[in-house]
């Protein structure tokens, strides 16, 4: 069985808040995912969230990770730490954004999924903490499952 | 027993401000000097007519310590320091800045270090609004001097060698045949650093003993340096850059940079690295993850609080650096560009 790698969440807000980096329909993707028989591993820490995954490996160390990434046909994540973490071990993958700007956060390795420009937030660098959460500004889940597939078909 | 020590201080425009604490804190010393000699480059009242003084100086002749209040030139405490070399009649000369509290037992820890190949001995150097806590940067290798990081300056525990010392410190007459520079500016910048570095120079040790603590109550107004100018500072820096040369020191110039960032920020960065390494040599990397960069034997890696020591830190915050030019490139430009 072919196996991906996803990074759903980016870190907890100081406030409290939902991070608006976070996207909503993971569990649609997973689904999608595994109808097409690919097995989906979660990763992330201790705490967070669990998604409907066929497995979960938290709170791994970079050595553990980077093992886990090389196995993997390849991942996918919302603009977190993963997709820099993905870069540095050159493994393209699929990354979500939202409200941030792919053009300086993103890689150009990877699929950077981004619905519209029109949803990035004005001031780039600012705190998250200021920025609403908005389920509007993300792409359908169909294109992320797409998009996975496509890299898990061609092998890339 | 007698110390054989006489203790000496340049002052300027702080009767009424921090050289009262400094002397009474000579004064309650556990080993005390024999005699202390104030060098006024101020307003030279006669000290004796001020109540404050007359209190300060009779409390001094009670507790053994001769004074004297001799009027400077006017031309700078390294004037001072060296009419201090000619003036003392003790082995050993104690210098002291008019903005400095001495602990009790500062100068009696300080002549338990003496041996006949020491040439001079000082303690801590600790500022109370500054972070004190030591920073494993910090080095008195006459090559690290542009660090700016004195062992002096943090607190840790022990007796070191070092190649230079920093302001207040203990010195055998003997070991100061070589004088202080002259020509440097009214401030002296740096005088201290060659005055000792001169002493190591000739053979004699220098030390640190860390259990000797002098506080640093630094202050904006009075003192020697007051009513300086830029220029000053610039013009003594050229002439230890020259002494440097001279006594063929090649300083290590290392790159500090800050990432008092997110994980991925670090990542990125570690991507960048490479070509930032073609730039620099010499790297120290201040980090809020050092498990990223644990397999890179390269690099120095310091804490946060370390950096900040040293610099101002927002300064190597790549967000406010895009902020600032409206960055529309990638974040791994972006350190690129602040760093090569």
């Amino acid at each position: 069985m072919k196996k991906i790698i996803i990074s759903p969440y980016s870190k907890l807000m100081r406030n409290g808040k939902r991070n608006p980096k976070n996207y909503p329909y993971w569990e649609e993707v997973i689904k999608g995912l595994q109808r097409k028989k690919i097995h989906v591993i979660q990763t992330g820490l201790n705490g967070e969230e669990k998604l409907d995954a066929n497995e979960y490996v938290f709170n791994k160390s970079f050595n553990e990770l980077s093992e886990l990434v090389r196995i993997c046909k390849t991942w996918a994540s919302v603009d977190n730490f993963f997709q820099h973490f993905c870069y540095l071990l050159e493994k393209p993958g699929v990354v979500i954004f939202g409200r941030s700007d792919p053009n300086i956060f993103g890689h150009k390795m990877n699929d950077n999924l981004l619905k519209d420009r029109s949803y990035l937030r004005a001031k780039q660098f600012n705190f998250w903490e200021e920025v609403e959460y908005s389920e509007e500004c993300f792409v359908e889940p169909k294109l992320v499952i797409d998009t996975i597939l496509r890299r898990v078909s061609n092998g890339i | 027993m007698k110390s054989n020590v006489t203790a000496i201080v340049s002052t300027k425009d702080r009767y009424y401000t921090s050289l009262p604490n400094l002397l009474v804190s000579i004064a309650l010393q556990t080993v005390k000097p024999e005699r202390l000699i104030i060098y006024d480059d101020g307003e030279q009242k006669d000290l004796r007519s001020e109540p404050l003084y007359t209190n300060i100086f009779l409390l001094l002749q009670s507790v053994g310590v001769d004074w004297e209040v001799k009027f400077g030139k006017r031309m700078g405490q390294v004037h001072n320091h060296q009419s201090s070399i000619e003036d003392v009649k003790t082995e050993w000369i104690w210098r002291l800045d008019d903005d400095n509290v001495v602990e009790a037992n500062c100068l009696e820890n300080l002549l338990k270090n003496i041996e006949t190949n020491v040439g001079a001995i000082g303690g801590l150097v600790l500022d109370p609004k500054l972070n004190q806590m030591n920073n494993t940067l910090a080095s008195n290798d006459i090559e690290d001097i542009f660090l700016g990081l004195n062992i002096q300056w943090f607190k840790w525990e022990g007796v070191r060698e070092v190649d230079h010392l920093y302001s207040t410190f203990i010195y055998r007459k003997e070991a100061a045949k070589h004088g202080y520079c002259l020509d440097l500016s009214r401030v002296g910048h740096r005088e201290e650093t060659m005055f000792t570095y001169e002493m190591k120079r000739s053979g004699w040790k220098l030390i640190v003993d860390s259990s000797a603590v002098t506080w640093h109550m630094r202050n904006d107004n009075g003192g020697i340096r007051s009513n300086t100018s830029a220029s000053m500072w610039q013009h003594d820096e050229e002439i230890f850059r020259k002494k440097l040369q001279e006594w063929g020191v090649n300083p290590r110039n290392i790159k500090l940079i800050v990432l008092d960032s997110g994980i991925g920020d670090h990542f990125v960065f570690k991507k960048a690295l490479a070509l930032i390494k073609e730039r620099h040599k010499d790297i120290v990397l201040a980090v809020c993850y050092p498990q990223v960069f644990e397999d890179d034997k390269d690099l120095i890696l310091i804490s946060i609080a370390e950096a900040r020591q040293m610099t101002n830190i927002d300064e190597h915050n790549v967000y406010r650096w895009m902020d600032q030019r409206n960055w529309k490139e990638s974040i791994e430009d972006a350190y690129l560009r602040m760093y090569i």
